[in-house]
């Protein structure tokens, strides 16, 4: 057996485990493009086609079932809302139309919210609440933040020593630990609701920006608004001086009461262990700022 | 030759006991067996409760999707991944599984049986020997259960990793639980398969549950260790020697102790075979 036919033949067991007709019917059907793919027993140990089609069998009912189990790990409160017949049916369309492409299972889910988008858009035979592809991203985020990089958490200790004018110049940027999501519903209070067995209220349309991160080991989320959200962007996408956050906030207002503002939020964020110390040289970094629209 | 030490008789690190490990550490565990891409993020507690056992005890790195059996390359991406664990853990060996996983570049996230042939013996050691130059260190590969084999092969699986451990001087990380779901799914004569076995190859020892349906057996990896697989164990003490041992216990996961039960039954068979 040469290199090409050893992938050939992954190819072939691969692309049979992985689809979801009875298998001989799906060999069947392969045999066009891969010749000898139709007699499973030509190429597999078993007394008859249909043995092997049994014993090929066990790996499909295992690679569904692996999958669609991590999909409902990931995203236990859509799976809670369908139930489990829909979400199956979901899951099995999704693992067809996303086949795993990351070594790591932790990936798998990454393209789900955007695939119950387009299912939402395709006003597909799913019946879908309008706002499930926006808890779908608040789920997917939670699952980022909970194991993102470590950070050294700026703490209130750091900033005593601080001078008034100092404080200008302070630079900070928000831990790697940390997501804005900007969504077309309000999904937080559907999310506590799942969370707590609670029966869900119609869909709310938003707009509505969450703040997702990681305390200890511990995820949260909260809604934003105006201008702290508009703070809390600057600080994921490369960083800030406080200065500059006080600019932020002195959009509609003078600039000391904006300075009180800002302080008033610098509070909270270090007390929600969000914040650590930007490099003296702000350079731009990768952004966590998700956009997340659904109208 | 694979050298490794023999670190007694653990168990796997799993999630269900994350919350105590934190609290008491490792206690009464004689090493930890971690799954390599549990651990491949940056950051979070599943990392910290790694660092906090490995202060405690050894840590072996166990993979699940080298796919050093697959047509697919091996990904840069993976080992530099894996190269990174391993310097923040400095675990004791490394050990993936003699399988693929991959085809094109879509992931079955399974451990998928390699046609037994003279070029795929080629092809694996080949793979080997490029893993080994760049992670600078030998590894052990699992034999794993099978449900089906390749009309093409041609050579009995106890041969094929005898020729591989031989021809690389990778190790056995021999799963004697797997030995006995592919003997019975496939028909062989298990005892024979581990008699047949280089003894000097074999590094580490895996034992598990399994679960027996109607047309054959699912390596489940739930519940105790059944019967016929401690059988398997004092043949493979008494060919293999000390040998470090291993329990995995993946799903229905009980309580730290009875798992450790499990391990402390495994100490004591070896110390009867061998007394």
């Amino acid at each position: 057996m040469t290199a090409p036919q050893l992938a050939r033949l992954q190819r072939r067991f691969l692309t049979l485990i992985a689809q979801p007709d009875p298998l001989q019917q799906a060999a069947s059907a392969l045999e066009r493009d891969d010749p000898g793919a139709a007699r499973l027993s030509s190429w597999l140990k078993a007394d008859s086609d249909e043995t092997a089609a049994a014993r090929l069998g066990i790996y499909a009912h295992m690679y569904f079932a692996r999958l669609h189990d991590s999909l409902r790990e990931d995203f236990p409160l859509c799976a809670r809302l369908l139930g489990p017949e829909a979400f199956q049916r979901l899951a099995a369309r999704y693992l067809v139309r996303h086949p795993s492409d990351h070594p790591s299972l932790r990936y798998h889910g990454r393209h789900f919210p955007g695939f119950v988008r387009q299912c939402l858009l395709e006003n597909s035979e799913f019946e879908l609440r309008a706002d499930l592809a926006d808890l779908c991203d608040l789920e997917w985020a939670r699952i980022e933040v909970f194991d993102a990089a470590e950070a050294v958490v700026m703490g209130t200790g750091q900033l005593a020593d601080l001078r008034p004018l100092q404080f200008a110049d302070l630079r900070l940027r928000a831990i790697s630990a940390t997501r804005i999501l900007e969504l077309g519903f309000t999904v937080d209070s559907l999310w506590s609701a799942c969370d707590g067995d609670q029966p869900p209220s119609p869909p709310n349309e938003g707009p509505q920006t969450l703040l997702v991160w990681r305390r200890g080991f511990r995820v949260y989320h909260r809604a934003v608004t105006g201008e702290e959200a508009c703070a809390l962007k600057a600080l994921c996408s490369e960083g800030t001086r406080f200065g500059d956050l006080c600019e932020i906030f002195a959009a509609d207002c003078s600039l000391d009461l904006a300075a009180e503002r800002a302080a008033r939020h610098l509070g909270q964020w270090l007390a929600d262990e969000l914040l650590t110390r930007a490099p003296d040289e702000l350079r731009a970094r990768k952004s966590n700022v998700v956009v997340r629209a659904s109208f | 030759m694979f050298d490794v030490p023999h670190l007694g008789h653990g168990i796997g690190l799993r999630p269900t006991h994350y919350a105590e490990l934190l609290k008491h550490g490792a206690r009464g565990v004689d090493w930890f067996e971690a799954i390599s891409e549990n651990f491949f993020e940056d950051g979070g507690r599943p990392l910290a409760v790694l660092d906090r056992v490995r202060l405690d005890v050894p840590v072996v790195l166990h993979g699940v999707a080298l796919g050093i059996g697959s047509a697919d390359p091996i990904s840069d991406e993976y080992l530099g991944r894996l190269r990174r664990l391993i310097a923040r853990v400095d675990p004791a060996w490394i050990s993936d599984h003699l399988c693929w996983g991959s085809s094109d570049g879509h992931y079955s996230h399974d451990l998928l049986p390699i046609p037994y042939t003279d070029e795929a013996l080629d092809h694996v050691a080949t793979r080997v020997c490029e893993v080994q130059d760049k992670l600078g260190r030998p590894i052990l590969l699992e034999n794993i259960s099978a449900y089906v084999a390749f009309r093409d092969s041609a050579i009995p699986e106890w041969e094929f990793l005898n020729e591989l451990t031989a021809h690389t001087g990778c190790g056995l990380l021999l799963d004697v639980n797997n030995v006995y779901v592919t003997s019975q799914n496939l028909g062989f004569d298990p005892e024979a398969y581990i008699r047949s076995l280089r003894s000097s190859s074999v590094g580490q020892i895996h034992l598990a549950g399994h679960t027996r349906q109607p047309e054959f057996i699912l390596d489940s990896h739930v519940g105790p260790v059944p019967g016929q697989v401690w059988d398997l164990y004092r043949l493979a003490v008494r060919h293999f020697g000390r040998v470090s041992t291993l329990v995995e216990w993946d799903e229905a996961v009980p309580a730290l102790p009875v798992v450790l039960n499990e391990a402390a039954r495994a100490r004591r068979i070896e110390s009867e075979v061998l007394s």
